[in-house]
């Protein structure tokens, strides 16, 4: 009995700390805080045409993948093909290679780093190509985006699920040469390229550094 | 009467002993963390692993527990069940979570948060039938997960050793402490205890587990098939996720990565 007089109270005084809070934030004004949510969103959706171009630059790109991943009259190795495409106009995969490797790319020999070049990229493919294979229709809406570093923009995106909360995808994006490509997916906080890191170090690692361990691996792909 | 408030207190001088001794034990472990060998980076993030061993070893078994019992499971769970009712099961868990939330909102100082928090648990329950719709998120006040590794998080403890803890998975000492501490703390076992319905509250955490691995499924056998030492590659995502956590997802505060340096 005495906890359920407790449990009351506690409930009691949560409520009050909650009107008093709201009261003098100006106010208790439900429909205004989630106004106030609503209007944080697009971060800096018109802020300057980088952005804006960025964030067109997600758009199409979303639209294009979304356009053949979600087709089922194309066959595995036709959706294989354009996903490759896509990902070679649209993605920085020098880039992206090279920072996986992270601080072993500077020890690596030449003859290493251009083997490995090439097995990451067909890596790549298989790996996104089998994760996008069990695409169900989600969508994917831009929502804005932000200055990120000197060079890039953060485009914020939220894909839409059939059971759950919304995933929030941020896609960084680098201009360069005129063209816009992305340098690294985030999915929920957790950068894509950042975990392609760790693991590949720590394959080199338990190698004993040697990255021949790592090649070894991805040669067996 | 008088032996249900005997057990009651019983528990209640447990719960503090404990709960001393947790307290030491963070302030052990934040005092120590520094000077534990093998950082690893991931992202800008350090991690200490001393401990990489018997953490992969614990991992290897966890796979294994995980291949024979949980992933049936929930696979059949989300494959049998709509993706609406599944929908309101976690909502009605998030729901049963506000105190811990609330709680957590207020002791990082996170007034807004708190205040979130109860208007949401109002909002939900009463016009949500009981937590099974989330209304308040429906209008923009999304849920948000608040645990007492965050609040250490905030309170400037660090991780500490990475660890990987039977069943439930990639943790830190940090994070892991922070999990005993929610669980002790939760009105709702105090109340399912004080009554002597241990077995609803256990009942409950089972459910809440496997409903949480349902919805990680997925996530973890793409991160297995994209990646060579799964270990690692888990490690990594465990530290990033956390951080995206304690930064309340807040878009202007996204990792901060060097891209450059390479």
């Amino acid at each position: 009995m005495k906890l359920r007089i407790f449990l009351s109270c506690f409930v009691g005084v949560a409520a009050l700390c909650a009107y008093v809070m709201a009261a003098s934030a100006g106010g208790f004004d439900y429909a205004g805080a989630v106004a106030e949510r609503a209007a944080y969103q697009p971060v800096s959706a018109n802020a300057d045409t980088v952005s804006q171009g960025a964030e067109k630059f997600i758009t199409d790109l979303v639209d294009e993948g979304v356009g053949f991943l979600g087709d089922a009259t194309i066959s595995a190795d036709k959706q294989k093909a354009a996903f490759r495409k896509l990902l070679n106009n649209n993605f920085d995969m020098d880039m992206i290679a090279r920072f996986s490797l992270g601080r072993h790319w500077r020890s690596a020999s030449q003859a290493q780093r251009d083997e490995y070049m090439k097995l990451f990229k067909v890596m790549i493919v298989d790996v996104y190509s089998a994760r996008f294979s069990d695409y169900e229709g989600q969508e994917i809406e831009v929502t804005g985006s932000r200055k990120e570093g000197e060079r890039d923009i953060l485009v914020h995106s939220l894909l839409s699920q059939k059971s759950g909360p919304d995933v929030q995808v941020d896609w960084r994006v680098r201009q360069s040469s005129g063209r816009y490509k992305v340098i690294d997916v985030i999915v929920e906080g957790v950068s894509m390229a950042v975990t392609q890191r760790s693991d590949f170090s720590s394959v080199v690692q338990r190698g004993g550094g040697n990255m021949e361990a790592l090649l070894a691996h991805l040669r067996t792909n | 009467m008088f032996n249900i408030r005997a057990v009651a207190m019983s528990n209640k001088m447990w719960d503090f002993k404990l709960l001393t001794g947790l307290c030491a034990a963070v302030l052990l472990v934040s005092a120590c963390a520094s000077d534990s060998a093998g950082p690893v980076a991931a992202g800008d993030v350090e991690i200490s692993d001393p401990f990489e061993g018997t953490n992969r070893a614990v991992f290897s078994f966890n796979n294994a527990v995980d291949d024979a019992v949980i992933h049936p499971i929930v696979k059949g769970y989300n494959a049998a069940v709509p993706d609406r009712a599944r929908t309101s099961v976690d909502n009605v868990f998030k729901n049963l979570r506000s105190p811990v939330n609330f709680a957590n909102e207020v002791l990082q100082g996170d007034f807004d948060g708190a205040g979130n928090v109860v208007v949401r648990a109002v909002v939900n329950t009463l016009l949500g039938v009981g937590g099974l719709f989330d209304l308040a998120g429906y209008e923009g006040l999304e849920y948000q997960s608040e645990d007492f590794g965050q609040t250490l998080a905030t309170w400037g403890v660090g991780h500490g050793p990475y660890l990987v803890v039977p069943i439930i998975g990639p943790s830190s000492t940090r994070d892991y402490i922070g999990y005993a501490v929610d669980s002790f703390a939760d009105p709702l076992r105090w109340y399912l205890f004080n009554i002597d319905e241990e077995g609803i509250y256990y009942g409950k955490v089972g459910a809440e587990y496997l409903n949480l691995r349902a919805s990680l499924v997925r996530v973890l056998e793409d991160l297995e098939n994209s990646s060579i030492d799964y270990y690692a590659a888990t490690r990594s995502a465990y530290y990033q996720r956390r951080e995206a956590l304690v930064n309340d997802r807040n878009v202007n505060s996204a990792p901060s990565i060097n891209y450059d340096d390479y």
